[in-house]
């Protein structure tokens, strides 16, 4: 075997230098040994576990879903305390100063534990609220059904009202899988449609609630009249879904009716499908062989108070100015289906016909007016609100 | 004697120096932190959010370790423990975005299903609308279903967008949502037309 000669140096060296070598090697050792300890004591190790654990807890406790913000915040505080950690470590050993590596580990540490508790406590929070409104807006959403079922809904705000109930369940199906956040975000959009729709109806019916007293006036006018002259007039009451037939100022007969679909509030215009309210009287009596409805009484609708505010309206932009104001308005047969199914004419069942068509003569007065008991609107109203019913009454 | 000690110690600094410094994991360092960030991009925070944390913990412990290393002595200094943790981040992070493919894909396919099931509920509903009774009296309840079925259209619309999206969570929820609304319709279409049918008898 060939040795390299400058290894043979090499071991000569080794050889004459014996003592200085181990000499050399012990006191490498003993350094070492010096820096270690001293770099131990001042490196911030038990902080940076600390903080490290924190850090964990935090984002097992999902604070990166229920307070990202703040989870942001520690973790921010981490990156800085490492990069500290980093720069004093470049530093000679013996200048090193940790201090400002350890505050920020502190704060990060802090701020983590802060994280960790408060997520636990958003995510309840979330949970219970959204579980709350869930249940609030299922109830709002099966009184609308049961209290406005034959109340005239606007077709935008009977989507509304659906895309909050699809709202609704999407929020439910978050839910079980807990995903709280979307959860609360979903049932608070189906809260503010289903909500919109019905304030919307209830603004109708309170608006039709404060006609009550101009009804009731306009009822009371037309009985004077028929005591007065000794005369059979017909009284409409819409929402009570009935035809009063009064003679001498004394009721005589009431009969069930059916309307139009859009039957709550004044006839705007053609094609609306709703039932007119007014004073009116009849203009032609149609019998069997001149009427598609068994008999029929036409009124004379549109009156000038009606032509008046059909002009109003379309001035207003409230109606189209192409739109007409319409007519051939009825009281006539084939009633009796159970629905409202008539283009704006009231409608009742022929033998009920055949007797307001006996009492009625051309001139007979007619008043439609949306309703004579107001009891009614406020049940719904306060069905609607899931409150006992209001107990007072608005008698004619 | 100075002269004397002062070579033989320079030359034993080399060599240790040269034989027992150990290095930076540097490659297993690039590894994690890439394997999180694609872990990351993936949306395992939100389809696999326990083993993506794990992953974030271990590269935490791992960054710690090699800063506590750094710090010592550089013959003292070990990186074995460092290199350890960080292969764990590397392989939870991998293992996060693989659950995330497959939860993606589940999530994905039970979206895609769904909806295919809406749509054809929708259709049915609306060809149960030609069927349902034409007269005036069933016109406002006709009105009144058109108008729901407006609504759930406009929802199966939002899904479909989802889906494309990639949001499958939301697509599937949309769905399912939309699929019970337009089952319930049907149902009142096929209850009107079967009561027609009764009175025409």
């Amino acid at each position: 075997m060939v040795i390299h000669p400058i290894l043979i140096k090499l071991a000569a060296l080794a050889v004459r230098w014996k003592w200085q070598l181990i000499a050399a090697a012990l006191l490498l050792v003993f350094s070492s040994l010096v820096v270690t300890i001293y770099v131990s004591a001042q490196t911030p190790r038990l902080t940076f576990e600390q903080a490290r654990l924190a850090l964990s807890q935090a984002r097992q406790a999902e604070a990166g879903r229920y307070l990202p913000g703040v989870l942001k915040i520690a973790e921010k505080q981490w990156e800085q305390a490492r990069s500290a950690w980093q720069q004093e470590t470049r530093k000679w050993v013996f200048s090193r100063d940790y201090s400002t590596a350890r505050k920020l580990a502190e704060i990060s540490r802090d701020v983590s534990r802060h994280a960790a508790l408060s997520a636990v406590a958003v995510k309840d929070s979330l949970r219970w609220m959204a579980a709350a409104q869930v249940a609030i807006v299922k109830q709002k959403i099966a009184e609308f059904r049961s209290q406005f079922t034959d109340i005239p809904i606007a077709n935008g705000d009977r989507q509304k009202f659906v895309a909050g109930e699809l709202l609704m369940m999407e929020s439910e199906l978050a839910f079980q899988r807990h995903d709280f956040v979307l959860a609360a975000a979903r049932i608070q959009a189906a809260a503010s449609y289903v909500g919109g729709a019905n304030d919307k109806v209830i603004s109708l019916l309170k608006s039709c609630l404060a006609k009550i007293p101009k009804w009731h006036r306009m009822a009371a006018e037309t009985i004077a009249w028929s005591k007065e002259h000794d005369e059979p007039v017909i009284i409409v009451d819409k929402m009570g879904y009935r035809c009063q037939i009064y003679d001498d100022g004394e009721l005589k007969a009431e009969f069930p009716i059916e309307l139009g679909p859009n039957w709550l509030g004044h006839k705007r215009k053609k094609g609306d499908g709703a039932t007119p309210e007014g004073q009116y009287r009849v203009i032609k009596k149609k019998d069997i062989k001149k009427s598609i409805y068994y008999k029929a009484l036409e009124i004379d609708y549109p009156n000038d108070r009606d032509l008046q505010l059909f002009r109003e309206a379309r001035n207003r932009g409230e109606i189209p100015s192409s739109a007409h104001i319409g007519g051939s308005i009825e009281i006539h047969g084939e009633g009796g289906k159970g629905v409202n199914w008539t283009s704006g004419c009231v409608a009742l069942t022929n033998k009920n016909m055949d007797k307001v068509f006996d009492l009625a003569k051309v001139g007979t007065p007619v008043t439609i007016v949306g309703a004579l008991d107001g009891s009614v609107f406020l049940e719904k109203i306060s069905g609607a609100n899931g409150k006992a019913a209001n107990s007072a009454k608005h008698k004619k | 004697m100075r002269s004397k000690m002062l070579l033989p110690l320079l030359a034993m600094c080399l060599l240790a120096l040269a034989v027992g410094c150990a290095k930076v994991p540097q490659q297993e360092m690039d590894a994690a932190k890439a394997a999180i960030e694609a872990a990351k991009t993936a949306e395992a925070d939100r389809y696999a959010a326990d083993q993506f944390n794990a992953a974030q913990d271990s590269l935490d412990a791992a960054m710690a370790e090699v800063d506590q290393q750094n710090a010592k002595f550089a013959l003292t200094r070990n990186y074995d423990k460092a290199a350890q943790l960080l292969k764990s981040a590397t392989d939870a992070a991998n293992a996060a975005a693989a659950a995330v493919a497959a939860n993606k894909e589940q999530v994905k396919t039970e979206a895609t299903d769904l909806l295919a099931q809406a749509q054809t509920a929708v259709s049915d509903a609306k060809a149960l609308m030609a069927k349902a009774p034409k007269g005036k009296e069933g016109k406002a309840a006709l009105e009144a279903i058109s108008a729901d079925l407006s609504a759930v259209e406009t929802s199966v619309g939002e899904a479909s967008t989802a889906l494309t999206n990639g949001d499958f969570l939301t697509a599937r929820d949309k769905a399912k949502a939309v699929l019970d609304k337009a089952n319930s319709l049907k149902d009142e279409l096929q209850q009107a037309i079967s009561k027609k049918r009764m009175l025409s008898r």
